[in-house]
This record gives structure tokens, C-alpha cells and sequence, in this order.
């Protein structure tokens, strides 16, 4: 329980941040609502267009615009930590050897608080007000319960996943000095991978398969298409799987690159 | 050069209090409290005076700075600067006038100082032959030559300082306001800063408005202070009258011997009391008009013995916490 | 005595300097700065190239699936986002001083713009200039070439006037759009991210010919609130020859108006802002 106090408190902080700016978190989630709408109609547009070549439902793509709104900052490739990146740079990243707490597990605390309390503010008002939409237009139930379980879970790695997937970019900036790349490489190729420019069931085909052999097919993408019930609940299992196989690849990577990178620090003397 | 007359300013200020609770309740409603900056300010300024203006934070002293300069508009009220109402016209106003803020450069950032020299004639639109004048006795008078080429952000704080001060003074202005000029400097750019604050006063005749914390810059510049709190002018006067009013003790430290008789101590004059005593060392308060430095020696070596002696007046700072307390700002 | 006075002001008052030059005087300084960080610098307009590259990707890769949308080709549709694009990024480059503004507002910046005897307009116009956009500009400028080459429409002399209305107008709105976001800012620096619906919205929305959203009243909002419309869908139309209408040959210079009107609300933010103070 000691271990996690500085964790909580650093959560209610953000959240308390986050309340402090009414206006803005109104205006969030207002622009919010516009975007989805936007994509909506476009995708609408493109299904008359073309009816057979539509992949999905239009509840399955209203669901999933509307859960990708709702949680849009949980998965914000663009966004990253900066205070992290500043002591990277001035190298006041060497005092925090200092301390008696492992850096990697503090970071990507920090990191997920940062997102999920984000994201606290804004979904739920997305999600109630868009489930009173006409059908094809708002949210929907679940698939199923069984569905909706495996949301859940597949929810929660998605964005541990997201959040490994996104310390390594922090670390890099151990050996650039300078995140402005990095930042634009990782949003975009992430932004787009990921699903969350366009669906990815509305890739062509070979695109799609080559993703499913990335981390990033399995970030949002994944338990979006689990609730609306796109992907069938017997494949749910090989999914979860797959999650996992990548957060287990993905944190060694982060914490080995971090090793480096702290070491480049110390030789360096800050 | 300068006329304030009944200047009122008032703002509204959102509250916000700690803790979840708070912060929740705000989020649905909001409390506003009002504040007023600027309560009937008046007063008036000469040419070519150098006046020092203090106050604690939040007394109003930048807010007026804001409309001397033309960037506030106050609620009711009038002021004249050189001959203009600031906010009524502003472009020809600021022509006139030169601005530092301590912590707001102006200055550009990553390119030679003499860049943004050059740039700032332009925006002020200066004659060649005037800017290069000015450039030279600035560069002569605050010692600038070697960093002219320097970018800003090698420079040391009073580097900057000197050259922030320069860049406001390239289009001869007729007023220069300054707010919180020697903030973070070392003790030398401070004497530097000042020196040249004096003279230029002295040669050009600029009228020159210090806001200032710091007691040692309103001594080495100006003969006039005024006083802000709550928005009000609570004292106009020169610093050699309200030391006048101010200094009713000095304290004298007595080295030597034979302080500590019961005889000694009964037998002080008028006027002169004992702080502290031990055998070897006194220190004593002696009232102004009651009792004069000479009476006191006179007392002193006739009953005592005196090895060293030091008479002290209460610094600046000391009178201005006094006369916060008196004006209880 | 009045005009004895004016003479003498303007013997103090030195000829100003022609606010033309001093903007190219900033342009060489935001270049030299930009210089400084040179690695920065391509990173971001690698990056910044890279965000729209993934956008016209994304179109790519619908249009690869459905090849039409309501009865626009590919080409068409390049030819809309182009324009969209590079009117859009021509606004970022010079016009990045009034995106940033709630930076200069909140730090006091605008406090020494107000020190400069200067027009307002034109000292937040010379805070910032981001050359780092250019490559976005750029990649507008390829994808025009390419949809010009690759459509089926003959350039006459009018579809070329209405081309040019279209981007002109374009460009006005967004950058009315940018002055108005600033000007927002004297306000209120709270709940901005509201203005970014309508300018990368207005970006997104308008990569498509408005129309395909199946809403008029979608393109009623972007006709008279904020006419977006006028400067892309209207001469589009007239442009691919689903209109012969003068009308929407012309509308884009109803952006001008649009213009003025966010001018107007600068002023008054201005205003705002002298007798508040913060």
C-alpha cells in the first residue's frame, strides 16, 4: 500500500488539473463530438457509395468512432511527457538514480496516470450522450456480455500496451537529444498503424495482414472491434494472447533501452 | 511630464481554494472577488524628475506602470504623459516613451543583441544617423561593445540587463519606466546599472519611474519617492524629509570598559537609553531632538572608557517596514 | 494654432520606416533563428510533411477501396485536398504568430507588442513566421500537380480564374479563422481547443467537396457562419462543371467579408483585453 500512495496522489493531482480548466474540458469534449460526427458522415459517404465494398456495420463503425472519441486521450500518440523529456535533456535525470524507486515502473506510472485520468473526464459524457443517437449514428450496447468482458480486458492491455509502446519513444530521447522528431515519427506511424486515422478493417486486405504481424494492430483497434462484436468472440483468446505477447516483448525493451541510455547519462556526468 | 489624476481600476478575480472538495465546487460555480488596483490615484511628475516608486506586491505599482504606458485602460479617471492620454494614442504615445520589465525581455532570443538593436530602430522607425548616436554613447556609457555579437542566451543576467536598458532607450525616449531593474543582479551590475540610470537623468533630462523593491537602488537614484498601498498614494515626499520623520533613534555600539556599574547605567542623559551591556561592549539608543551624538560621547567618556565606537542610522529598509506599518499596507 | 502644432509633431515624428521592409527585416530573423537549431528544424518539417502524408494516405487507402465517393473521382478529390492543404499551410507559415497567441497573452508578451508603435495586427503577424510548415505547402503544390495532370477537366480561362478564387479565398478563410482564435484569446485562454473544429475541421472536412457529408445543413453552417463553403465547395462545383453559376465562380471573395467582420472582433478583443489587463 506504501508503494502505491505516491501513485494515487499523483493521479488525484491530474485530475484535479484537469477539473480546475472547465471551460476547457467542455470545449474538449464539444470538439470531440464534432470530429466523430465528421468521420461518421465520411464514412457514411464512402458505404453509398460503394455498399459492397463496406467491410463493416454502420453501429460497428459508429461504436467504434465513438469509443475512439471517448477515449481519445488514453490513446494519444501525440502526446507525451514532457517533464520527462526536460530531465532527460538537462540531466536532471541522474538525481533520480538517487532515489530508492526502479525509474522504468515510475515512469510508466506516470505515463498511464497521465492517460487514464485524461481520459476519466471525458468518456463518460461521449459515451451517455452519444448512446441516445439513432442507430447507426450513437453507441450501442455491447455485442454481448461476453463481449463486453472481453472489452474490458482487452481495454486495459491495449493501454498498458500503448503505454510500453510509448516509454521507449520517451528513452530515445536519451540518445537524439531533441524529441520534435521522434514525437512526429511515433504519432504518426501510430496514428495511422494503429487505427486510429482511418478503422483498419477499412485497409486494404494485404495492409491489414502485414499490421496483424505489429503491436499496433492490437492497441485501440483491438477491443473497439471486440465490443461492437466485429471480431467473434472465439477469437477473443488468440487476442488477449497476442496483447499480451507484445507487452511482454515491448517492456524488456524499455526497461534494456532505459539501461543504456541512464548509462550514457552517467558516463557523460550529466 | 506626468499628471494622474483620480485613476480607479478595478478587477474581478476568480477564487480558487485547495483540495478536491473546492475544486469540484468550482467546477459548477465560480466566485468572483473584486480588487481594487487603482483606488483615486493622483499625482504628478516633472521633467527630467527621477522618482522612485515603492510599495509591497500587489499595491498597484505595475498597474500603474500598465496605464503611464498605455496598455490598461483605467475604469474613470485622467492622465496625461507628455502632453498625451496612453491609451487614447497609443502608437504616438510609445514613441515616446521607453519601457524595461525586470522579467520580460525583449530581446531576441538567439540572435546577436545588435540584431535586435537594429530591428528595434527599425519597429521605432530611428534615423540612421540618430541611432547610430545612441548606439554609441549606449554601448560607451553601459559598456556593451563586447557583447554587442553575443547572442542573448549567452549572456549573464546583468549583461542582459544592460542591454535590455539600452534597447529601450535607442529612440531617445522622453520618459523611461523601470520596472524592477536590478532584480537578480550581481552587486557590480547593479552599480553599473544604477550609475548609468543617474546620469542619463543628469544628461539627457529623461523622467525616470523606478519601481523597486530593493531600498539601495531608491537611495542611489532618486530624491523623491512615492508610496503605494491599496491602490492610493500614501506618502509624496523626498527621501531626506521622510528619513526626517523616521529616524528618531540611532543606535550607537560602545567597545570598551566599565558598562556594567550599577552607577553607569542610573546616571545616562535624557534621551539616552541602554539596550544591552556586558563589560566590554554597550549598545545604546539615542533619541533625535533629545539627546545630541555629542552629549552622549561627552557622557560616555566621562563615566566609561571607550575603545571604539560606531553610531548607526535605521537603513531604508527598516523605515520603509515602519512606514508600511504606520500606513498599514 | 492646430495645424502649428501638427507641424511640429511632425518634426519630432521621423518618416516610419515601411512596414513592408521591416517584415522582410523579420523574415530574415525568423530565418537566421530557425537556423540556429538546424536539426530542429528539418526534424519538424520532416515530421510536419509526414502528418499530412499520412492524411493523404488515409484518402489514398479509401479511395483504393470504394474508387468514388458520391460521384467525385480520386482526382477531384486530390484536387479539393490540395487546395485545402496548401491554403491551410500558407496560413501556418505566416500566421503562426496569431495560433500561438495564447502563449504571448498568458506570458505578457503582449504587453511589449503594445509597447511598439505599431499596428497590433502587424506586430503578432511578426512574432512568429514557422518556415518549418513549408514542406506541408510543398506536398500541397505535388498533389495539385498531380490532380491537375491526372483529371480529365481542360484548363480554360475560367476554370483557371475559379481555381485561383478557390485557393485565394481559401487562404483568407483560414487565415481569418487563425485571427480569430487569437482574438479569442483576450477572452479567455480556457476552452480554445473549440476554434480547432473549425480550423483543422475545416482542414479535414474540407479534403472532401462538402457535399458528400449528405448534410445541407452542414453546408448552410459552412456558407453564412463560417464560410468555409464558399471558398472550396461553391467554385468547386463550378470548377468541375457541376455549375455554371457565377455565383459560386465568385464566392470566394465573400471570405473578404468573413474577414473583416473577424478584423472587428480583433479590435474589440483589443479593447478587452486595455481594460482588463490579463
Amino acid at each position: 500500500m506504501k508503494h502505491i500512495k505516491p501513485y494515487l496522489t499523483f493521479f488525484s493531482m491530474r485530475i484535479r488539473c484537469g477539473l480546475q480548466y472547465r471551460t476547457a474540458a467542455l470545449a474538449g469534449i464539444a470538439t470531440q463530438f464534432c470530429w466523430g460526427f465528421m468521420y461518421i458522415m465520411l464514412y457514411r459517404a464512402f458505404r453509398e457509395s460503394n455498399p459492397d465494398a463496406y467491410p463493416m456495420t454502420e453501429a460497428e463503425t459508429a461504436c467504434y468512432i465513438w469509443l475512439q472519441q471517448a477515449f481519445l486521450q488514453m490513446f494519444a500518440s501525440w502526446s507525451m511527457e514532457n517533464d520527462l523529456i526536460a530531465q532527460i535533456k538537462n540531466g536532471t535525470v541522474a538525481y533520480e538514480l538517487c532515489r530508492p524507486v526502479a525509474l522504468y515502473p515510475m515512469w510508466f506510472c506516470k505515463c498511464m496516470a497521465t492517460r487514464v485520468a485524461k481520459a476519466a473526464l471525458r468518456f463518460l459524457p461521449i459515451l451517455c450522450i452519444t448512446a441516445f443517437l439513432p442507430s447507426g449514428w450513437g453507441m450501442t450496447l455491447p455485442h454481448s456480455p461476453t463481449a463486453f468482458l472481453a472489452f474490458l480486458c482487452s481495454m486495459l492491455l491495449s493501454a498498458i500496451l500503448m503505454v510500453a509502446m510509448m516509454l521507449p519513444a520517451h528513452i530515445a530521447v536519451f540518445f537524439l537529444m531533441n524529441e520534435g522528431g521522434i514525437r512526429s515519427i511515433t504519432a504518426n506511424v501510430i496514428d495511422f498503424c494503429s487505427g486510429s486515422l482511418i478503422p483498419l478493417p477499412l485497409l486494404p486486405v494485404w495492409m491489414q495482414q502485414m499490421l496483424s504481424f505489429t503491436p499496433f494492430a492490437y492497441l485501440q483497434n483491438t477491443p473497439y472491434l471486440i465490443y461492437s462484436g466485429y471480431y467473434p468472440t472465439e477469437q477473443v483468446p488468440r487476442l488477449l494472447l497476442i496483447q499480451l505477447v507484445w507487452i511482454a516483448v515491448l517492456i524488456p525493451i524499455g526497461v534494456i533501452m532505459m539501461k543504456c541510455g541512464l548509462r550514457r547519462v552517467v558516463i557523460q556526468g550529466g | 511630464m506626468i499628471d494622474v489624476r483620480d485613476i480607479c481600476k478595478t478587477f474581478r478575480v476568480a477564487r480558487r481554494d485547495a483540495g478536491m472538495k473546492n475544486t469540484l465546487k468550482s467546477f459548477l460555480h465560480r466566485e468572483y472577488t473584486e480588487i481594487h488596483a487603482l483606488d483615486h490615484l493622483t499625482f504628478s511628475i516633472g521633467a527630467g524628475e527621477c522618482v522612485g516608486y515603492i510599495g509591497p506586491n500587489g499595491a498597484g505599482k505595475s498597474s500603474t506602470v500598465k496605464v503611464l504606458s498605455g496598455i490598461l485602460t483605467p475604469d474613470s479617471g485622467t492622465c496625461t504623459v507628455a502632453g498625451r492620454i496612453p491609451w487614447k494614442d497609443r502608437r504616438a504615445h510609445v514613441a515616446d516613451i521607453g519601457v524595461v520589465f525586470g522579467q520580460r525581455s525583449q530581446l531576441w532570443w538567439d540572435v546577436p543583441v545588435i540584431d535586435t538593436f537594429s530591428l528595434l530602430r527599425d519597429i521605432f522607425s530611428v534615423p540612421e544617423d540618430v541611432y547610430r548616436r545612441n548606439l554609441d554613447e549606449l554601448c560607451e556609457r553601459l559598456d556593451l561593445s563586447d557583447i554587442l555579437r553575443t547572442p542573448t542566451r549567452q549572456l549573464s543576467l546583468g549583461q542582459r540587463m544592460r542591454c535590455e536598458i539600452a534597447a529601450s532607450l535607442l529612440h531617445d525616449p522622453k520618459i523611461l519606466f523601470l520596472d524592477e531593474p536590478t532584480i537578480g543582479l550581481d552587486a557590480v551590475s547593479k552599480l553599473a546599472v544604477r550609475d548609468f540610470i543617474k546620469t542619463r537623468c543628469r544628461d539627457h533630462g529623461t523622467t525616470v519611474i523606478l519601481t523597486t523593491h530593493d531600498m539601495q537602488d531608491i537611495e542611489a537614484l532618486t530624491e523623491r519617492i512615492l508610496l503605494i498601498g491599496h491602490g492610493r498614494i500614501l506618502r509624496d515626499g523626498t527621501l531626506t524629509a521622510l528619513k526626517e520623520e523616521f529616524i528618531t533613534a540611532r543606535r550607537m555600539t560602545v567597545l570598551g570598559r566599565g558598562f556594567d556599574t550599577p552607577d553607569f547605567s542610573s546616571s545616562l542623559p535624557h534621551g539616552m537609553h541602554l539596550c544591552e551591556a556586558s563589560a566590554d561592549r554597550a549598545v545604546f539608543s539615542v533619541e533625535v531632538g533629545n539627546c545630541s551624538v555629542s552629549a552622549a560621547v561627552a557622557h560616555l567618556s566621562a563615566h566609561a572608557e571607550i575603545r571604539d565606537l560606531t553610531v548607526e542610522n535605521p537603513s531604508l529598509d527598516q523605515i520603509v517596514t515602519q512606514l508600511y506599518e504606520v500606513y498599514r499596507v | 494654432m492646430m495645424r502649428l502644432f501638427h507641424k511640429n509633431s511632425n518634426q519630432t515624428q521621423p518618416k516610419p520606416y515601411p512596414p513592408h521592409r521591416l517584415y522582410l527585416r523579420f523574415v530574415s530573423m525568423h530565418i537566421c533563428t530557425a537556423m540556429e537549431y538546424k536539426s530542429s528544424f528539418f526534424m519538424s518539417l520532416f515530421g510536419m510533411t509526414l502528418t499530412s502524408a499520412a492524411s493523404l494516405a488515409a484518402i489514398a487507402v479509401l479511395f483504393n477501396r470504394f474508387h468514388t465517393v458520391d460521384g467525385y473521382t480520386f482526382s477531384e478529390v486530390l484536387l479539393c485536398y490540395s487546395t485545402i492543404l496548401m491554403a491551410f499551410s500558407l496560413s501556418e507559415i505566416w500566421l503562426r504568430g496569431f495560433d500561438t497567441f495564447s502563449g504571448q497573452v498568458q506570458s505578457g508578451g503582449f504587453d511589449r507588442l503594445l509597447l511598439r508603435p505599431r499596428s497590433l495586427l502587424f506586430s503578432v503577424l511578426c512574432t512568429r513566421i514557422e518556415f518549418a510548415r513549408l514542406g506541408r505547402f510543398l506536398l500541397g503544390v505535388t498533389v495539385m500537380i498531380i490532380a491537375c495532370t491526372t483529371t480529365e477537366l481542360v484548363w480554360t480561362p475560367a476554370r483557371v480564374t475559379a481555381y485561383l478564387l478557390m485557393l485565394i479565398g481559401a487562404t483568407v478563410f483560414f487565415c481569418a479563422l487563425m485571427i480569430c482564435h487569437a482574438a479569442f484569446c483576450f477572452f479567455t485562454v480556457e476552452g480554445l481547443e473549440f476554434m480547432n473544429i473549425f480550423t483543422h475541421g475545416g482542414k479535414e472536412l474540407g479534403s472532401y467537396p462538402l457535399d458528400i457529408y449528405g448534410s445541407p445543413a452542414l453546408i448552410y453552417f459552412f456558407t453564412f457562419l463560417v464560410p468555409l463553403a464558399c471558398a472550396q465547395y461553391y467554385p468547386f462545383l463550378y470548377l468541375t462543371d457541376r455549375s455554371d453559376s457565377l455565383l459560386y465562380l465568385f464566392s470566394p471573395l465573400w471570405t473578404f467579408v468573413f474577414l473583416g467582420a473577424v478584423l472587428i472582433f480583433w479590435r474589440i478583443g483589443v479593447k478587452h483585453y486595455q481594460s482588463t489587463g490579463s
